[in-house]
C-alpha cells in the first residue's frame, strides 16, 4: 500500500491477487465491537498494510478517537480484494470528547484515511483502481450507514484523484509526502557522498558527536521491550509542538502504543542513556517489505536530557536501516519538505477529493 | 448507607466523574473500553479485572494520559485537599502558618482559610542548619505567639520539633496516615502521594472520607479512590497503597462515610 503510494502512477498491490468479480460481498466492521476476522493477518500481508493496521491497534485507536471508525472489507469469490478505513464524521462529533459508545450515526460523511498515519492512504484494492472507492466502497457503506452524504478521500495520487469522477467534486492538492529512494546506494557513505557538502559535513559531525557522548547510545530494532508509557510521554513533546491545524489530531496514547509496539514490524531508532536506560529521543518506523514509513519522531527538551541535532541523525539511521534490510526506500512523510530534500528525498504530490454522495 | 439522600448524591457525583473520564480522558477511555469495568459497566460484556480500578503505580506510569482532551496538567498535586480537611483534623480552627513536612509535596497547599499561609518543608531541610527560610518563618511565627500547624509523617514531625528552640511552644501537629500503614489517633490525615489528602481521622477514632471531593468504593483489588473534582490530572478508581482491602460504611456518630481496613 505504502509502496504503491510512492509510485508516481496508480496503486499496485505488493503481491498480485486475482482480479475480483465486479459483484462482490462486503463486510463493514467496527473494531471497537467486532472481533478480528480470520483472514485479517493474511489480508494485511497481501495488501502491505503497516503495523498500525493490526486489529488490536485498530481497536485501541478506534476507541480513543473522536468519531466512530469503520473498516470495510470487499470480498470476491477468491477472497478479499479491497479494504478501506474511514472515520464516520457526523453529529455529535466534539473536539474534546471521544466518540459515543455506539456505532455510527444517521447523517454524516466518510473521511477515508489511514488509521493514525498521514503518510499512507486509507484504502487498498487488489487492482489498484482508486475509482473503486465510488463504485464498490460507497455502495457497501451506504447499506450500513444510509445517511452518508459526503466522501472525503485523502492521500490520493494524481491518477487516483482523476479517477474519482463524479459530476460535482472538489479536488485540492494537499501537502506532498517526501520519499527517499535508497536502493541505488551501496552504503551510508555512498548516500552521504551524494548530498550537498554542507549537509554531508553536518551529518558526519553530528554522528561523531553522538559517538563521543558517553550518555548517549543509538539502538535500532524491535520495540517489543520498550515501555509504552515512557514512549507516549516522549512522543507527546513533539505532538504538542504541532498545533498548526484547526483540529489537532489526537496523539498516540499509551494503550494504543501497547498494542502497536508489540508488533514485530515496528522498528524504533532509540537514543538511549546507556547508564540509566532512559529514552532521550525516538523515531518510530513502520516496517514494510519495500517502503517503511517514518511514523513519529520526538526528543526530550534539552533541559530534560535531550541532545541537539538528533533529529538530523535520525535520517542517517533511517537510511542505515533501509540499506541493511534491503528496502527500496523510506517514506519520510509530510512537512519539512525543503529540509528533507537536502537528504536526497523527492516529493510525491498528494490530493484530497471531496465528493457528494447522492 | 448512612443517609440515603446523601449517599445518592455522593454516588451520583462518582458516576458523573466516571462518565466524564470515559468520555474525555485517554487513560480511562482505553482501560475501560479495552479491558472493561464494573459498577457501572460501560461497554456491555467487558467487566475487566479488579472492577476496572487501576493501581497507583500504573496510573503514575501513564500520567501523560490523565489529562482530559481539552488539556490540563499531568503533574499530581500531593497537597490537594488539605485545606478542606483541616477543620476536622485539629481542635483549633485556624493557624497562622500551615507547614507540610513531606518529601513528596513540592508545592504549598492552596485554599487555606483567610489569615493562614501554607508552606512546604522538605524533611532533609528540617534537619539542616538554621538558615532554612521555612524553618526561620516557623520560629518567627511561634515567637510572635501565633499558632503553627505541622502536617506530615510522624517521624518528620518529630524531627521538626527537635530542630525548634526548646523555649518556644511546640507547633500543633497532624500526622499523615497511609492506607497500608494506619496510625493511632486522636488526629490524622489519610494521605497518598498521588491523590493528595483523602480523609481525616476524627475524634470518634474512625477514618472519615473527604466526601465532598473523594469517593471510595470496594473492589476486588482493594479500596479504590476517586477524586471527584474535575481537575487535571483526573484520578478515578485508583488503588492506593498497592490495593488495600477494606469496607466503606457510615459513621454511627457523624453519619458520614468512613473506611475500615
Amino acid at each position: 500500500m505504502t509502496g504503491a503510494s510512492t509510485e508516481s502512477g496508480g496503486r499496485t498491490a505488493t503481491r498480485a491477487l486475482p482480479r475480483p468479480a465486479r459483484t462482490a460481498d462486503h463486510e463493514v466492521l467496527d473494531p471497537r465491537f467486532d472481533p478480528e476476522p480470520a483472514y485479517w493477518s493474511e489480508l494485511r500481508a497481501t495488501a502491505g498494510l503497516h503495523a498500525d493496521w493490526c486489529w488490536d491497534a485498530l481497536a485501541a485507536q478506534a476507541w480513543a478517537a473522536r468519531t466512530p471508525q469503520y473498516v470495510t472489507v470487499l470480498h470476491s469469490g477468491d477472497g478479499p480484494y479491497g479494504v478501506v478505513w474511514a472515520a464516520w464524521v457526523g453529529p455529535p462529533t466534539r473536539r474534546h470528547r471521544f466518540a459515543r459508545t455506539k456505532r455510527g450515526g444517521r447523517l454524516g460523511g466518510l473521511d477515508v484515511r489511514a488509521p493514525n498515519n498521514a503518510s499512507a492512504p486509507g484504502w487498498w484494492f487488489a487492482d489498484g483502481a482508486g475509482k473503486r472507492l465510488l463504485t464498490d466502497y460507497v455502495p457497501a457503506m451506504r447499506e450500513r450507514v444510509g445517511g452518508a452524504r459526503l466522501l472525503l478521500a485523502r492521500q490520493l495520487a494524481d491518477t487516483d484523484a482523476a479517477a474519482i469522477g463524479t459530476p460535482t467534486r472538489i479536488v485540492r492538492p494537499t501537502e506532498p509526502i517526501s520519499v527517499l529512494d535508497t536502493d541505488s546506494f551501496e552504503s551510508v557513505d555512498h548516500w552521504l557522498s551524494e548530498l550537498r557538502t554542507t549537509r554531508r559535513r553536518s551529518l558526519t559531525q553530528i554522528e561523531q558527536t553522538i559517538g563521543d557522548d558517553p550518555r548517549l547510545e543509538v539502538r535500532t530494532g524491535s520495540m517489543t521491550e520498550s515501555d509504552p508509557g515512557e514512549v507516549a510521554a516522549l512522543l507527546r513533546h513533539n505532538a504538542e509542538k504541532h498545533h498548526d491545524v484547526p483540529i489537532v489530531p489526537l496523539p498516540m496514547f499509551t494503550g494504543y502504543l501497547e498494542n502497536l509496539l508489540c508488533q514485530p514490524d515496528v522498528v524504533g531508532v532509540r537514543y538511549v542513556d546507556p547508564l540509566s536506560g532512559a529514552l532521550r529521543a525516538l523515531a518510530l518506523i513502520l516496517d514494510h517489505p519495500q517502503w517503511p514509513v517514518m511514523r513519529s519522531w520526538s526528543t526530550l527538551p534539552l533541559h530534560r536530557g535531550g541532545r541537539r541535532n538528533l533529529y538530523f541523525d535520525m535520517y542517517t539511521q533511517a537510511v542505515r536501516f533501509a540499506l541493511a534490510s534491503g528496502k527500496k526506500g523510506v517514506v519520510l512523510g509530510k512537512k519539512m519538505t525543503d529540509l528533507k530534500r537536502t537528504f536526497g528525498a523527492r516529493t510525491v504530490a498528494q490530493h484530497a477529493v471531496l465528493a457528494p454522495l447522492y | 448507607m448512612w443517609n440515603s439522600l446523601a449517599f445518592r448524591l455522593w454516588r451520583a457525583a462518582y458516576l458523573r466523574a466516571v462518565s466524564s473520564a470515559f468520555a474525555t480522558v485517554p487513560l480511562y477511555r482505553e482501560t475501560w473500553a479495552l479491558r472493561g469495568r464494573t459498577d457501572p459497566v460501560l461497554v456491555p460484556g467487558k467487566t475487566g479485572t479488579g472492577g476496572g480500578a487501576l493501581p497507583a503505580d500504573e496510573v503514575h506510569r501513564r500520567l501523560v494520559d490523565t489529562a482530559p482532551l481539552a488539556g490540563g496538567s499531568t503533574e499530581p498535586d500531593p497537597a490537594r485537599g488539605l485545606a478542606g480537611l483541616l477543620g476536622h483534623a485539629t481542635e483549633r480552627r485556624s493557624h497562622r502558618l500551615v507547614v507540610v513536612v513531606d518529601s513528596d509535596v513540592a508545592r504549598p497547599p492552596t485554599g487555606l482559610p483567610r489569615g493562614s499561609r501554607g508552606c512546604v518543608l522538605h524533611p532533609d531541610a528540617a534537619t539542616a542548619a538554621g538558615d532554612e527560610p521555612v524553618l526561620r518563618e516557623i520560629v518567627d511565627t511561634l515567637r510572635r505567639g501565633e499558632r503553627v500547624l505541622a502536617v506530615g509523617e510522624a517521624k518528620n514531625l518529630d524531627m521538626l520539633s527537635a530542630e525548634l528552640p526548646a523555649e518556644l511552644p511546640p507547633p500543633d501537629r497532624v500526622p499523615h496516615h497511609r492506607i497500608d500503614r494506619p496510625g493511632g489517633g486522636p488526629f490524622g490525615l489519610l494521605h497518598d502521594p498521588l491523590l493528595g489528602y483523602l480523609g481525616v481521622l476524627r475524634e470518634c477514632g474512625r477514618l472519615h472520607v473527604d466526601r465532598r471531593h473523594v469517593y471510595v468504593r470496594e473492589t476486588p483489588g482493594g479500596l479504590a479512590f476517586t477524586v471527584l473534582d474535575r481537575t487535571s490530572p483526573r484520578l478515578v478508581d485508583v488503588l492506593i497503597g498497592g490495593g488495600v482491602p477494606g469496607e466503606v460504611h457510615a459513621c454511627p456518630k457523624h453519619a458520614s462515610p468512613v473506611i475500615d481496613t
